[in-house]
């Protein structure tokens, strides 16, 4: 069977589908070529892509490359291009990797869980932000708590002493309950396996120093302290890709390459 | 807010004592009961207002503020005669005399340094000047103007109660806990010796250089060594109140006596005893006491604050049961019973966070009405909380005992221990509860003692 290249993603095409069943590019009706000189293609790994996510697994073992030579790849449980469907914390339609003027970008499609970007620098945070440090997830909250302390009948509660700071760290554990709520007397929070702030000896992906939080009134700034596993923000509506960054969509993480300049 | 005069840090209104170095605190301003803080502070000295036509008048240096001690602070009381034979004269309300400011000129001062210090040294002096009337009173812990004031007399007593510690391992010994919360009680675990202090209110042995009984807060009395030996002494009752609360000072000194009524008696904001009626802190109706089967039952009228009960060894935990340990309000929860704050989608997705990892319960401080702040998560089988030791620390409350309570599962079940706190673990009373004699209960800003006249 004649085959030909996709010219959206390089996959081989046998030459009469108006398709490619990769990418879902149409196909232009090919002229009959001339059999002589058609030279066969290995395989569509071959070809010289745009970029590509590799799926990491576990402790860096490289597995699946999806290469994103479309204009656009959507992520998800149930449908898209780069399909999870085993792993419930990723949206029917998760996210979509997107090309524009030539850039990579990644766009989180109203998911739940949202998508994650490794930091490679500090991270400017707003109250509600979160992030993630090991297997942990974290919320940034900076409002002001606030609460009653006088009932109808005018007595008074008796009540615990307010922390100093106003900002706060809170653990959100799967399910969405709220774990570790805390206020660091001097603003700043150290998170990871011992001698923090906030300690998870048994998060077996937490260096010992993994990262910290210094609180102001109005920000928090995040800062991985050359952690093993990197610490993760959350994307707030798209952002462009580099080479080398990571990303966790649910419990997948993926490395972007970008080979072609 | 209230700052602290000795090392500046800031208090909530309603404390007595500074959390951070157990400073006596001026009283703020209260919008309910008002209190007009006198220019000179008067030292509550029942029974020793002859004393203080002697005493001369000192005057504060003025960078010194006068509201720096509370009017309620120290009180000394007299006591009769050892020779005397303890009787209870009044079986109704005895309430301490207010102290009358006009007979009672004794205005605090010294002449270079001022602190807390000086009011203490000034009722030992005095009280050293009635020793022919009274047994001696314990003086308020009299902090220094170091960073950490208190020595608390306790604190030697309970050394002396262990096993004897060598001179380092003294030295090592962790900051003593500011007493606050009455007497500070003797470890009960420590058994005996033969020639035993022995209280004479309840037999309980009262280590050396304590001058109260650690569990029933009763004043020790060399001469009488066993309750055997009160039993002969002679009461005299004219109508005997089945049962009455007994006002423990913060310095483990007792206060007013407030007779219960044999079948009920409400108490709260509402009630005409000046020692309720002039508490923010207690609902218009807070609570009942009602005798039934021989039993004394306290009940909690829907009071916003309750009546918190200094627990023994250890008692049950339920799903949002509320405690109290130096001036930390914890509410605890079962994980899961706690409900998720964040919505799942609908479509089958399921919210991403850290995992559960085995966690089976949560304590929040509660910093408002219904309002927790900090939250901790309970994961180990036993977690420990103490100013500096344990999982859960507290190291800005100097009430809190450096080892103070655990909270521990045990087949599902949920417990709280006390272990060895210098001021105790209060429960809060869920509906009611029935009272032993002895029991120690919160009500409002006040501690009291449950006497039960059996």
């Amino acid at each position: 069977m004649a085959m030909v290249d996709c010219p959206s993603c390089g996959a081989q095409v046998p030459s009469e589908h108006r398709f490619c069943g990769r990418c879902g590019h149409p196909m232009k009706p090919s002229a009959p070529a001339s059999a002589a000189v058609q030279t066969a293609f290995f395989g569509a790994m071959q070809s010289v892509g745009k970029a590509k996510l590799i799926l990491i697994r576990g402790e860096g073992m490289d597995g699946v490359s999806y290469h994103l030579n479309a204009a656009e790849h959507i992520a998800g449980r149930k449908s898209g291009a780069i399909l999870f469907p085993e792993d419930n914390y990723l949206s029917p339609r998760h996210a979509n990797f997107f090309y524009d003027e030539g850039r990579l970008y990644v766009r989180d499609e109203g998911a739940l869980n949202g998508v994650f970007i490794r930091l490679k620098e500090p991270a400017v945070l707003e109250d509600g932000d979160v992030f993630l440090a090991g297997e942990e997830l974290f919320r940034i909250e900076l409002r002001e708590i606030v609460g009653e302390t006088t009932s109808a009948d005018h007595t008074h509660f008796f009540a615990s002493p307010r922390p100093a700071a106003a900002g706060r760290v809170v653990q959100v554990f799967e399910g969405g309950r709220t774990g570790i709520v805390h206020s660091p007397r001097d603003g700043a929070v150290s998170i990871g396996r011992e001698q923090c702030n906030l300690n998870f000896p048994n998060d077996r992906f937490i260096s010992g120093r993994h990262c910290r939080v210094d609180l102001s009134a109005t920000t928090a700034t995040v800062t991985d302290m050359q952690s093993r596993n990197g610490t993760y923000v959350r994307v707030k509506g798209q952002r462009e890709l580099a080479h080398g960054d990571y990303l966790f969509v649910g419990r997948q993480l993926l490395r972007v390459e970008i080979t072609a300049t | 807010m209230i700052v602290c005069p000795n090392c500046s840090r800031d208090n909530e209104d309603h404390y007595k004592f500074c959390l951070g170095c157990g400073t006596e605190l001026a009283r703020a301003p209260r919008p309910v009961a008002p209190t007009v803080l006198p220019q000179a502070v008067p030292i509550k000295l029942p029974g020793l207002n002859p004393l203080s036509a002697h005493t001369p008048a000192i005057e504060l240096p003025r960078s010194v503020k006068p509201t720096l001690i509370d009017p309620s602070g120290p009180r000394i009381e007299a006591e009769p005669t050892p020779e005397t034979p303890r009787v209870d004269p009044t079986p109704a309300i005895e309430t301490v005399p207010p102290p009358d400011r006009d007979e009672l000129p004794f205005d605090m001062s010294t002449d270079g340094e001022v602190s807390h210090g000086a009011v203490a040294a000034a009722a030992a002096a005095l009280s050293a000047a009635a020793t022919a009337a009274t047994a001696s009173p314990e003086p308020a812990p009299a902090p220094s103007s170091d960073a950490l004031p208190f020595e608390p007399v306790t604190d030697e007593g309970l050394a002396a109660a262990h096993a004897p510690l060598t001179e380092a391992e003294r030295e090592t010994a962790e900051a003593p806990t500011a007493v606050a919360l009455g007497a500070a009680l003797y470890d009960a675990t420590v058994t005996a010796p033969e020639n035993a202090r022995l209280c004479s209110t309840c037999g309980t042995p009262v280590p050396e250089g304590f001058k109260f009984c650690g569990v029933c807060g009763g004043r020790y009395d060399a001469r009488s060594r066993a309750p055997a030996a009160v039993a002969s002494v002679p009461v005299v009752e004219a109508a005997p109140a089945p049962a009455q609360l007994v006002v423990i000072h913060p310095d483990g000194t007792e206060g007013a006596k407030f007779s219960l009524s044999p079948t009920e008696t409400t108490v709260g904001r509402a009630h005409p005893s000046p020692l309720f009626a002039d508490d923010p802190f207690l609902s218009p109706r807070h609570a009942t006491f009602y005798f039934g089967k021989n039993q004394l039952f306290a009940r909690d009228e829907g009071s916003l604050n309750g009546l918190f009960i200094r627990i023994k060894a250890e008692v049950e935990l339920f799903h949002g049961d509320l405690f109290r340990i130096g001036q930390q309000l914890l509410r605890f929860e079962e994980l899961a019973q706690v409900r998720p704050v964040l919505p799942g989608a609908g479509d089958g997705t399921m919210v991403m966070g850290s995992p559960v990892r085995g966690a089976w319960g949560r304590l929040s401080s509660v910093v408002a009405i219904n309002t927790p702040a900090s939250v901790w998560v309970l994961r180990k089988v036993e977690e420990a909380l103490g100013r500096e030791r344990g999982e859960i620390t507290f190291p800005d409350d100097g009430f809190v005992s450096g080892s103070h309570c655990k909270v521990v599962t045990r087949d599902g079940r949920f417990f709280l221990q006390d272990t060895g706190s210098t001021n105790g673990t209060y429960l809060r009373v869920k509906a009611e509860a029935i009272l032993s004699q002895g029991d120690l209960v919160l009500l409002g800003q006040q501690l009291f003692r449950v006497d039960l006249k059996t």
